[in-house]
């Protein structure tokens, strides 16, 4: 094993450790925060692995997230609990009995997921840039439909309730960290290699002998199924699940995580994941009410925050393109580099400069 | 014979870029697809590398026949290629764009490439084997002191070198090389000239070129082919095609 092995392991032992420490001392609603933070952390990825490392434009994380958070949502509801959700039209026989412990049931929807994917690759990633944008897009929001749509399945958009709650910031932050080690071993292998060039030059690609469609393939399903395991944990984490979840709009913090972190970059990823949750959270308060000396500033309600972020895209899209990372990803070099410019910065020198 | 086109057609909607050309590449010799701008050249490479699918005509590959296949394949059975314009993968490192290249060969499946564990994913040691390829292929192409710069930062002429390292590092046994040397210096390209016999003689390979720099095609090919507006007007030696007529027509315009 190598130091840099050895240093991972620590850094994830450490990560690991202080969420089981946290997770007992924090209140509920942080603790809800920086799982949401985590979740986001593995739909990003997903998003960032087809988008940012295989160069294709899509948005159908939502759609893919809302199969993860259904499977979870109609398996692992207890048995006795579901006849008064559904009491519009009683669940299918067929599924009515069967309950799941949440581990399986996110497995599966993450399957399912990536079947679906699989199913619509075929046709769908024949398609490039804006065309297979409106296209996963579409198939997104189909997903949606068909859920609505189908009663005794889903309780359309009534919703499923009584989730069991997923609080578990040890269980979460293992769920994240399995998806970062997954997507930098896939990245930093040949298959990695073949996704990158695909990104940099199809054509040139394919005539090094790489496979676009089979590559692209396997690159959409794999992003579907942690897009499924997130949107379980989304659905888990939420207690309810319902259709309106998963509109469209949902992708765009996914695609706003991505741009931010930077196209290309795990650990950007996982970072922007923290800063536009937390940043979500904190920024709350442009949505209250606020009284300067007196006065109520008009602009002050709810839906600001949004207009907020917004303008923050709009300047990082002008000013920062590569986003925090751009293709770069953190290291415990780049970690000492940096530290030792700190050090070199003339506050911290101790000798006195020339010239004084 | 390594490659045979025959009576290899190419229609764009009304018009015939290549027009029945027909072309014989014999193992181990350097041959020159020669002829004035839009002439059909690297249509030719499109259809032979799968890019196009032609129009009618048969292209056979070591005794297989690959019309019309898809152009990975065509690069799995041992034809690369570099392109006019220079087409690294940009963002990459140099080192990166050539064991890029390797991909092909991997046998690994993508997950005992990720649960690369020693002893338990045959992974491991194939990607050793591809490091230790690469590093030697950039040695014998001078570009290891290199290897870790990122590839657009490298001189236009490593750039060019860095393409056929690229190109290499799929094993061919055919390389198309488009243009070559286009921007070069007549010193440098008399260096590009041995280093093309030098790759032939060194990968034990046969290579199809497109040139414009008459220097270079008459010094190393051993046949040359001459298009005009699609058609094969010439097929010689260099001897034979500097004193063909209507190739000097086709370049210079009749006389009267």
């Amino acid at each position: 094993m190598n130091k840099k092995t050895l240093h991972s392991i620590i850094a994830i032992a450490a990560i690991l450790a202080a969420a089981w420490i946290l997770n007992g001392i924090l209140d509920s609603y942080v603790r809800r925060v920086l799982n949401l933070c985590a979740i986001y952390a593995i739909i990003s990825l997903s998003l960032n692995l087809v988008n940012g490392f295989t160069g294709m434009f899509s948005l159908g994380q939502a759609g893919f997230m809302a199969i993860g958070a259904y499977t979870v949502a109609i398996f692992t509801v207890p048995v006795e609990l579901r006849a008064a959700g559904f009491y519009l039209e009683p669940m299918n026989p067929l599924i009515a009995g069967i309950e799941l412990p949440l581990l399986a049931a996110l497995i599966l929807g993450g399957l399912l997921s990536a079947t679906f994917a699989f199913i619509i690759g075929f046709p769908v990633l024949r398609l490039r840039g804006d065309y297979l944008a409106i296209a996963t897009l579409g198939f997104s929001e189909i997903i949606r439909i068909i859920f609505t749509n189908t009663q005794s399945i889903t309780n359309g958009a009534l919703g499923i309730k009584n989730v069991p709650a997923l609080s578990n910031m040890f269980f979460i932050y293992l769920a994240a960290i399995i998806t970062i080690v997954f997507m930098r071993l896939l990245i930093s292998s040949s298959y990695g290699r073949a996704f990158k060039a695909i990104r940099e030059d199809e054509i040139v690609a394919e005539a090094m002998g790489i496979n676009l469609f089979k590559h692209k393939i396997m690159s959409f399903v794999i992003s579907a199924f942690f897009a499924g395991i997130g949107g379980g944990l989304y659905g888990a984490l939420l207690g309810t699940v319902d259709p309106k979840n998963f509109m469209f709009t949902l992708t765009y913090n996914f695609v706003l995580i991505i741009v931010l972190g930077g196209l290309g970059s795990i650990s950007g990823t996982v970072i922007a994941s923290f800063i536009i949750t937390i940043g979500m959270e904190w920024l709350r308060f442009f949505d209250d009410e606020l009284v300067l000396f007196g006065f109520k500033v008009p602009i002050f309600r709810p839906g600001l925050r949004m207009v907020v972020f917004s303008v923050l895209l709009m300047v990082i899209v002008l000013f920062f393109q590569k986003g925090l990372m751009g293709q770069k990803e953190l290291s415990f070099d780049m970690l000492r580099q940096a530290a030792a410019r700190v050090k070199g910065l003339p506050l911290f020198k101790n000798g006195r400069r020339k010239g004084e | 014979m390594m490659l045979e086109a025959e009576n290899l057609t190419m229609r764009f909607g009304g018009v015939t870029a290549v027009d029945s050309l027909s072309l014989e590449v014999p193992e181990n010799e350097i041959i020159a697809l020669i002829g004035p701008n839009g002439a059909g050249k690297t249509t030719v490479f499109n259809m032979i590398t799968g890019t196009y699918a032609p129009t009618s005509g048969k292209i056979t590959f070591r005794g297989r026949d690959i019309t019309a296949r898809n152009p990975s394949y065509i690069a799995k059975q041992g034809i690369g290629r570099t392109f006019q314009n220079i087409r690294l993968f940009k963002g990459l490192t140099v080192f990166e764009n050539v064991i890029t290249a390797k991909h092909l060969h991997l046998k690994s499946n993508l997950f005992q490439a990720v649960f690369r564990i020693s002893g338990l994913s045959p992974y491991p040691a194939e990607e050793r084997k591809f490091i230790e390829e690469t590093e030697s292929l950039l040695e014998k192409l001078d570009l290891l002191d290199l290897r870790d710069a990122t590839s657009t930062s490298l001189p236009y002429g490593k750039q060019r070198r860095l393409e056929i390292a690229r190109a290499l590092a799929t094993n061919p046994s055919l390389l198309l090389l488009d243009e070559p040397a286009a921007g070069m210096n007549p010193q440098e390209t008399i260096e590009l000239a041995r280093f093309i016999e030098r790759i032939r003689d060194e990968f034990k390979i046969t290579i199809l070129l497109i040139e414009h720099h008459m220097d270079l095609v008459m010094d190393i090919s051993k046949n040359i082919y001459v298009m005009d507006f699609g058609v094969n007007i010439a097929v010689g030696s260099p001897a034979e095609i500097q004193g063909d007529r209507r190739v000097i027509e086709a370049y210079l315009g009749s006389g009267d």
